[in-house]
């Protein structure tokens, strides 16, 4: 037995009572819905693959401050020494650290002429011959590099005329076709793509060119450099405590930073994301507390005030059921026009995120989801409030006048 | 109709007992006209209370309409007010934020007739109070006389076999107060019991039969319309 109208109807002669709490559950849908959405995006870019071993590899910083040191040799030393190093499988200097937020990256065409070439933006990590197996990758197609296709960049113009690309940047320069022996270009030099990786991030994890990433066997000698150790999981730690020391041990006119895993250097990276994640599930949890105790407590209040009222109803053959039900119904009401309108609410916000800080649409799944819990928190704030209401004693419509 | 026997009452409150009904003996027959006097705080609005289901006894039992009240549940109590009695307020205790119409309605509601019944149902008793014209109104723009005539309405309409009244005219001037009595004695005529609480000897008068409280106690008083009392303290004498 549905009695909606006549309590519409009793709540619609007392809308001032109720606008309050129907924008408060409105706004709360709106937010909700959309920092809900927020931080779902948030969490999935933070749990990307990144293609990488990350608590395997571990980076650090080398900065020569000496003109007389010869960087190249030094480095190659460098690589030697760390791979004698128990425990570390494979090293190479490099010009960038993924996921670390610093780096290069260089813009690739698909041809030659610059009218009517795709092009793309990567990131370009440069290091020895063997940088696809110190970052662990498996070579999807093609080739990985041979020894005698390293070169060392000083002031003589050197490039390397191979290239491993991902599947992501291959895709953007060769849509059609097989990229593995074209060439690409980011002078005119052609530079051919002897190999496709399936991923690998680079150092910008908010960046669009983020899966798009390039690898080349180079050292671009220059006076801050940067080396990447891959390491057997359980020698991590003893390597980092190390490895500073010894290539102070090696050569002192320099500074080396401390070693990191990519692990640190992620989430150092996606801080402000992480941040931004908890704020937002503080504010919904207090909005939806808020919202709770809001109209728990006009529950509270409209059965106070509504004490002859029960007790009449109760007189006139209502059950203890009956009364509970009414001011179930009633919130159930109250929150259906808060929904109506944060619905709107909702999309209007969205829209506004969409257009000033580039968020996606708003999927409807959040919308919902968020309306079934806001409408379950609401029943069950109003489920004691209303059982009060139910207790309240029918003798009561003749006692007070 | 109404047999009570060896009814008690006792309030605990935290420091008093009040023994508002003491091995009360009462019983009213289908048909009758029933006020009930009696100086303030001798438990007539308790006697009223548990008539109507509204409270329930510490001792004795209650037959209403042939069946014991004692032991029923929650629902059974609730449905046999809705079914049975009609009740009638000192204050009218409409509610204020639904219309007339609305407030006939709320009983029928819980008896749970069609939509079609409701409707004629309502009508017809808001016509029996001189209303029909009136039913989007909200009781707060009717004056007193009117509000307990919706609220006479909202009793009669589901056809109750008993209708109780606390004080109906406690709160009308004297005018309206006759207005509602001659309401109530046509309502009695057309064969719905009616027991009356009330302060005024004049209206009390016009009852077929006149019960007095005190302390807690029946003092039967039986006026028959013929005009002969009576003074038969110790049981009912009408069966
Ligand atoms: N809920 C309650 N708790 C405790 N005592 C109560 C309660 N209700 C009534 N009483 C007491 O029971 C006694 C009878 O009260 P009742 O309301 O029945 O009197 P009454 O005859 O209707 O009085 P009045 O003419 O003033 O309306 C009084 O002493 C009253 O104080
Ligand atoms: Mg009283």
């Amino acid at each position: 037995m549905l009695n909606i109208s006549p309590i519409f109807n009793a709540m619609m002669r007392n809308k001032s009572s109720i606008i309050l709490i129907v924008m408060q559950i409105a706004l709360t849908l709106a937010i909700v819905s959309n920092a809900a959405f927020i931080i779902k995006e948030r969490i999935d870019t933070m749990q990307r693959d990144s293609g990488l071993p990350e608590t395997q590899l571990i980076g650090f910083d080398v900065y020569f401050y000496d003109d007389a040191v010869n960087i190249a040799n030094q480095l190659l030393l460098d690589q030697q020494k760390l791979l004698e190093v128990p425990g570390v499988i494979e090293a190479t200097p490099i010009n960038q650290i993924p996921l670390s937020g610093s780096g290069d990256s260089w813009s690739f065409r698909n041809q030659l002429e610059t009218d009517g070439a795709i092009s793309s933006g990567a990131g370009v990590f440069i290091g020895n011959y063997n940088i696809a197996d110190v970052f662990g990758h498996t070579i999807a197609q093609g080739r990985n590099f041979r020894p005698d296709e390293f070169v060392i960049r000083d002031n003589n113009g050197n490039v390397p005329k191979v290239t491993i690309i991902t599947q992501a940047l291959a895709d953007e320069l060769f849509p059609e076709s097989n990229a593995v022996g074209k060439f690409i270009y980011s002078t005119d030099i052609p530079i051919q793509v002897i190999g496709i990786i399936d991923k690998m991030q680079g150092s910008w994890v908010h960046s669009s060119l983020v899966e798009k990433t390039a690898l080349m066997p180079m050292i671009n000698v220059k006076q801050f450099m940067r080396f990447i150790v891959r390491i057997e999981p359980k020698e991590v730690n003893q390597v980092i405590a190390s490895v500073q020391e010894l290539l102070l041990a090696l050569e002192n006119r320099r500074v080396v930073s401390p070693a990191e895993t990519l692990i640190e250097k992620k989430e150092r990276s996606y801080q402000s994301d992480k941040l931004m994640t908890n704020m937002l599930v503080v504010i919904i949890t207090v909005l939806v507390f808020i919202t709770a105790l809001g109209i728990a407590g006009m529950t509270i209040f409209n059965v106070n005030r509504r004490q002859k009222q029960i007790g009449t109803r109760r007189a006139l053959g209502a059950s203890r059921m009956e009364i509970q039900r009414y001011f179930m119904t009633e919130s159930a009401l109250i929150a259906g026009l808060g929904i109506v309108i944060g619905v709107v609410l909702a999309l209007v916000l969205n829209n506004y995120l969409m257009t000033y800080f580039s968020a996606t649409s708003l999927s409807l799944n959040y919308i919902v989801t968020t309306i079934v819990g806001i409408v379950l928190v609401i029943e069950f704030a109003v489920f004691w409030p209303a059982r009060k209401a139910s207790m309240i004693s029918p003798a009561i419509a003749t006692r007070s006048v | 109709m109404l047999v009570m026997s060896g009814i008690n009452k006792v309030y605990q409150t935290e420091q008093v007992q009040t023994h508002a009904l003491r091995e009360f003996n009462l019983s009213v027959a289908e048909g009758e006209f029933v006020a009930v006097t009696g100086p303030s705080g001798s438990g007539k609005t308790t006697f009223l209370n548990i008539a109507g289901l509204l409270e329930n006894i510490s001792s004795g039992d209650y037959q209403l309409d042939g069946q014991s009240i004692v032991g029923l549940s929650d629902r059974e109590l609730s449905r046999l007010r809705n079914e049975k009695i009609g009740f009638i307020f000192q204050g009218f205790n409409l509610i204020p934020d639904l219309n007339l119409y609305e407030n006939v309605d709320v009983p029928l509601r819980y008896r749970g007739f069609s939509n079609k019944e409701r409707k004629q149902k309502i009508e017809h008793a808001l016509e029996t109070v001189g209303l029909s014209a009136r039913m989007k109104h909200l009781p707060s723009q009717l004056s007193g006389g009117q509000q307990q005539r919706v609220a006479i309405a909202r009793a009669l309409a589901g056809e109750p076999k008993f209708l109780l009244a606390d004080e109906p005219t406690g709160n009308l001037d004297s005018l309206m107060a006759k207005q509602v009595m001659e309401l109530l004695e046509n309502i009695n005529k057309q064969g719905t019991t009616i027991v009356m609480v009330t302060h005024d000897p004049e209206l009390a008068r016009r009852a077929q039969r006149n019960i007095q409280i005190v302390d807690g106690q029946l003092c039967d008083f039986t006026i028959y319309q013929g005009g002969t009392v009576n003074n038969d303290t110790d049981k009912n004498a009408v069966a």
